[in-house]
């Protein structure tokens, strides 16, 4: 059981690393935003705080000294808060960056994730019943909604791809393919943390999961991991594969 | 913020004329025929917008009770062509640049 609840976690911070470093090296090529938060994303959020999240248990039992834990909670929290900040902004810079709301939703957000990073500080007394504390929520909410308005404005985005590929506008269907993958796998990935949340609330309200967490988990990072690497590299021959008709002409 | 093209506004105002629409009307009736084609009214292009005008538009302007929604949307298009209007940037699609710069693809000239 461990086993398949880690097999998911460690997929995902592979792909991460992988995806984050390729990113991170294209950005630095092209100067250009999108790659260059969707990398911090993926080393932020998931090589980093993903990775020591499911890590610390394991980490614990070896590591006996307290500052040291404490030291590897803050970069995990740090890792996890960036991860969704980057996101945030990403999904503001990518698909509404001339919407002034949007630039105020991710100045909320962000704002809502800071207590996240110094819970203890922030929080005191709160461990046992962080559902009573609003500052829970808020970031909770802005962690979920991180991913899902990147996924949702992806889907979006690849449902007009679809209508105009299906009209003859200058389609990319591999493209839309790809887009479509994103999208289902950085829903995932808000899914990882809403899940998060319902499992919190189904323990304090005293309700039984039918589903360990760690397998809920684990699922939800395959899923997403598989979706990303796919939507990265897709198998060759396949239509996701294609190279765009205007690509082949040139 | 960003403006309506200069492609929507001529083709609402034209539909205005040539129908009993008002502007709200007419503008709705593009905006909705555009969102149906998965197009924006801020980034389309004339050519884009000829195709919307042949394939989506009769039959939006049929289910609004237009008599002779085929012969206006020739109109439209006619008009459309001989209006010259200056195309979009051809990098008007800002998303599926990045993603496809992203994924690992070359730039698409966009029509």
């Amino acid at each position: 059981m461990i086993a398949l609840g880690l097999a998911g976690s460690i997929a995902y911070s592979l792909v991460s690393l992988i995806l984050g470093v390729r990113l991170l090296r294209l950005a630095r090529r092209t100067h250009q935003l999108p790659e260059l938060l969707i990398g911090i994303m993926f080393i932020s959020g998931g090589m980093l705080g993903h990775t020591l999240a499911w890590a610390f248990p394991f980490i614990a039992r070896v590591v006996s000294s307290p500052l040291a834990l404490v030291v590897l909670e803050f970069v995990c929290r740090l890792g996890i808060a960036g991860g969704c900040a980057a996101t945030l902004v990403a999904a503001w810079r990518i698909f509404r960056p001339d919407r002034p709301w949007a630039g105020v939703l991710v100045g909320v957000m962000v704002t809502m994730l800071v207590p996240f990073v110094l819970p203890k500080i922030l929080m005191v007394g709160a461990a046992t019943a962080p559902l009573r504390v609003p500052l829970y929520w808020g970031w909770s909410i802005a962690s979920v909604l991180s991913y899902g308005w990147m996924a949702g404005e992806s889907l979006n985005t690849q449902s007009q791809m679809r209508r105009r590929n299906r009209l003859g506008l200058g389609g990319d269907p591999a493209l839309t393919g790809r887009l479509l993958l994103w999208g289902l796998g950085t829903g995932a990935k808000a899914l990882l943390f809403a899940s998060l949340v319902i499992y919190q609330i189904l323990a304090a309200v005293g309700i039984p999961a039918r589903l360990p967490q760690s397998v809920v988990v684990s699922g939800l990072g395959l899923f997403c991991s598989v979706c990303l690497w796919l939507a990265f590299f897709p198998p060759r021959g396949s239509r996701l594969a294609d190279r765009p008709a205007s690509a082949e002409a040139s | 913020m960003a403006t309506d093209s200069l492609t929507f506004e001529w083709t609402s105002a034209a539909l205005e004329a040539a129908t009993l629409f008002d502007r709200l009307q007419a503008r709705g009736t593009v905006r909705l025929a555009l969102r149906q084609a998965g197009l924006d009214a801020t980034t389309v292009t004339p050519d884009d917008m000829a195709v919307v005008i042949q394939k989506i538009l009769p039959k939006e302007l049929t289910s609004r009770k237009v008599a002779d929604a085929e012969r206006v949307c020739r109109e439209l298009v006619l008009g459309l062509r001989t209006a010259h209007l200056q195309q979009a940037a051809p990098a008007g699609r800002a998303p599926e640049d990045a993603f496809r710069r992203m994924f690992g693809g070359a730039p698409q000239i966009t029509r």
